[in-house]
């Protein structure tokens, strides 16, 4: 046995969203402190919520993140049309179902291309691998503008769109640009192809691992924003169920809040959504995945850029499916008054489930806010996640070499710190 | 002469610069000396990112308008060249996307081959909120001036800009 006594203390850590930091002890081949250390201030989001009116929480929970502000918009009128008892209907949905898509690919896009991929060909950056592989970075450009412009479509801008609302669009578009749209995506569909090959092909270590799935399941559809939450080892609750069956604690060393799943950590995301819900991709989706050689569903964190590769196309196909059958409604929203009441809702953000609960007081403003975004749930599972893959790895190797591991490891997550600090509570005592 | 103007910028306060040139572009008319040559093209941008790299294809020259925060007074106009703009790579986070980064990876990317000017205008420190100040608001028609006179340039073969 090695006396060997290895720190390694990533102070910044580089390529996810966010400030966040690693630190690491280990004596005698044996890892005795790991922290995955969430330093990024509280935002204090659900407090700027309260009194404010229900007509404005979508625009303002977009501000929660600049990658995936449909995600928050999505939850948060899905929460509040909960609490009020008003239903949206099937444009609406669909609808939402698109610009979801487009958000999805953007996000997805950014992640595999600018920061997962540059590790697994040993590159420090995007940049140096874009001088090496134009062709792959390129692709993924074009397939991340083409994300933005559904979110454009639909949302009115790409960034922090300004269109959603309680009870639907504040507008629709006309059906010139949704054909077009339409087209652009049909057209992409052999691009994205050619990425889920590709991200099949890139050599990722192996790593085996137990660990438990959850994600949004609907009876029919791969699911974005309807359906229950379910789990591989027997969950299936419906969305205000949630806080029964996932608990939240503080660790001393992250200000975002830590979720447990009958005490264990669990993941979210797009390997959680394809592990669980494979089954609901379109036959068109599946022929691509189910020949690429790899054993779904998959215990393996580094077939994470796969999932989001396949992510890709399904979204980019679900929404040229969604934009097809595009008639301007009579209107693009239902009238909704303010109104008393509790609500949950939930969807499915690049990064994982996002759930919202609101209490809306008789003017229809808010009375109390709380957000679960997916990284704070997935916080637990990363750092079991290190250890496991720490182990399997290999404590003999360089510092270098496992802190530059670990980093991978983290970045499979995807893990949008700026998301998961706006939770804290502020009773919390520090010394 | 394909000319394609980037107005950066969003709705607060005095970042709202960009957009507010790029609305008096579409407003306005190019003299008939130019209207002749260049094809203008003005987009409002929010905040691009990596959208800004496709952006920069397709046309012969791009110029960016964009608020700046600097030593200058508010309302000044600076020709910033693109060498000159610290570059956000390595990158940290796809949040802090800005546009020299995306200048240098549409560069290496070999994906744009306009000659790109980037016109800065300085701001007051910035804040939310719909009040623009006065000096911001009075530099737009000095860079419709500034843009024009870029055209000119370039019109001539004159244009600095690099790509």
């Amino acid at each position: 046995m090695s006396d060997r006594e290895i720190a390694i203390h990533v102070p910044v850590l580089a390529r996810v969203e966010g400030e966040g930091a690693l630190h690491l002890r280990i004596r005698s081949e044996k890892i005795e402190r790991l922290h995955l250390e969430i330093y990024e201030p509280p935002r204090l989001f659900e407090q700027f919520l309260i009194g404010r009116s229900f007509e404005e929480v979508p625009d303002m929970v977009a501000r929660i993140c600049g990658i995936c502000p449909v995600a928050y918009q999505i939850s948060a009128v899905n929460a509040l049309e909960n609490a009020m008892a008003v239903t949206p209907g099937p444009w609406v949905q669909a609808m939402r179902r698109a610009l979801y898509c487009g958000e999805w690919i953007q996000s997805h896009c950014l992640h595999i291309h600018l920061l997962a991929a540059p590790d697994f060909f040993g590159y420090n950056s995007a940049m140096e691998m874009a001088r090496d592989h134009p062709d792959v970075v390129r692709r993924g450009l074009f397939l991340q503008g083409l994300g933005n412009d559904v979110m454009r479509l639909l949302g009115a801008r790409s960034v922090h769109p300004v269109n959603v609302k309680v009870g639907g669009f504040h507008s629709a578009p006309s059906p010139e640009k949704v054909r077009a749209m339409a087209q652009s995506l049909r057209e992409a569909l052999p691009e994205a192809v050619a990425l889920v090959e590709w991200a099949a092909s890139v050599q990722v270590p192996a790593d085996d691992q137990a660990f438990v799935n959850v994600a949004m399941r609907h009876d029919t559809e791969y699911p974005f924003h309807e359906g229950d939450i379910a789990s591989d080892n027997g969950l299936r609750i419906g969305v205000p169920e949630y806080d029964r069956y996932f608990a939240e604690h503080q660790e001393e060393h992250s200000t975002a809040l830590y979720s447990l799943l009958n005490d264990r950590p669990y993941l979210v995301g797009p390997l959680a959504r394809v592990n669980l819900n494979r089954d609901r991709l379109p036959p068109s989706v599946r022929g691509i995945l189910d020949p690429l050689g790899i054993a779904w569903p998959s215990r393996n964190m580094f077939n994470s850029i796969v999932a989001r590769a396949v992510e890709v196309l399904f979204a980019i196909d679900e929404a040229a499916r969604l934009l097809d059958d595009y008639e301007l409604p009579p209107s693009p929203a239902v009238a909704v008054a303010g109104r008393a009441g509790i609500g949950c809702g939930a969807s499915e953000a690049p990064r994982g489930t996002l759930w919202h609960r609101y209490q809306v007081d008789d003017g229809g403003r808010i009375a109390s806010a709380r957000i679960i975004p997916p990284t704070s749930q997935n916080q637990a599972r990363i750092e079991e996640d290190l250890r496991m893959s720490l182990l399997a790895y290999g404590l003999e190797h360089t510092d270098d070499e496992l802190r530059l591991h670990c980093e991978k490891v983290i970045r499979n997550y995807d893990p949008c710190i700026s998301c998961a600090t706006h939770f804290l509570r502020l009773d919390t005592e520090r010394q | 002469m394909r000319v394609r103007v980037l107005g950066v910028g969003s709705p607060s306060g005095d970042d709202t610069v960009g957009w507010m040139v790029v609305e008096a572009l579409q407003k306005s008319s190019l003299p008939a000396r130019l209207r002749r040559i260049v094809e203008l093209e003005p987009v409002a941008l929010d905040r691009p990112g990596m959208e800004l790299v496709r952006h920069l294809s397709d046309v012969d020259l791009v110029i960016v308008v964009d608020a700046v925060v600097g030593k200058a007074p508010p309302g000044t106009i600076e020709r910033i060249e693109t060498h000159e703009l610290q570059s956000d790579f390595p990158m940290l986070s796809c949040h802090g996307f800005g546009v020299a980064g995306a200048l240098d990876l549409a560069r290496t990317l070999g994906t744009y081959s306009a000659d790109v000017v980037v016109l800065g205008i300085h701001i007051p420190s910035p804040r939310a909120g719909a009040s623009i100040d006065p000096t911001v608001r009075a530099a737009v028609s000095r860079v419709l001036g500034m843009i024009e006179a870029i055209l000119d340039d370039k019109a001539t073969g004159n244009i600095t800009g690099s790509c």
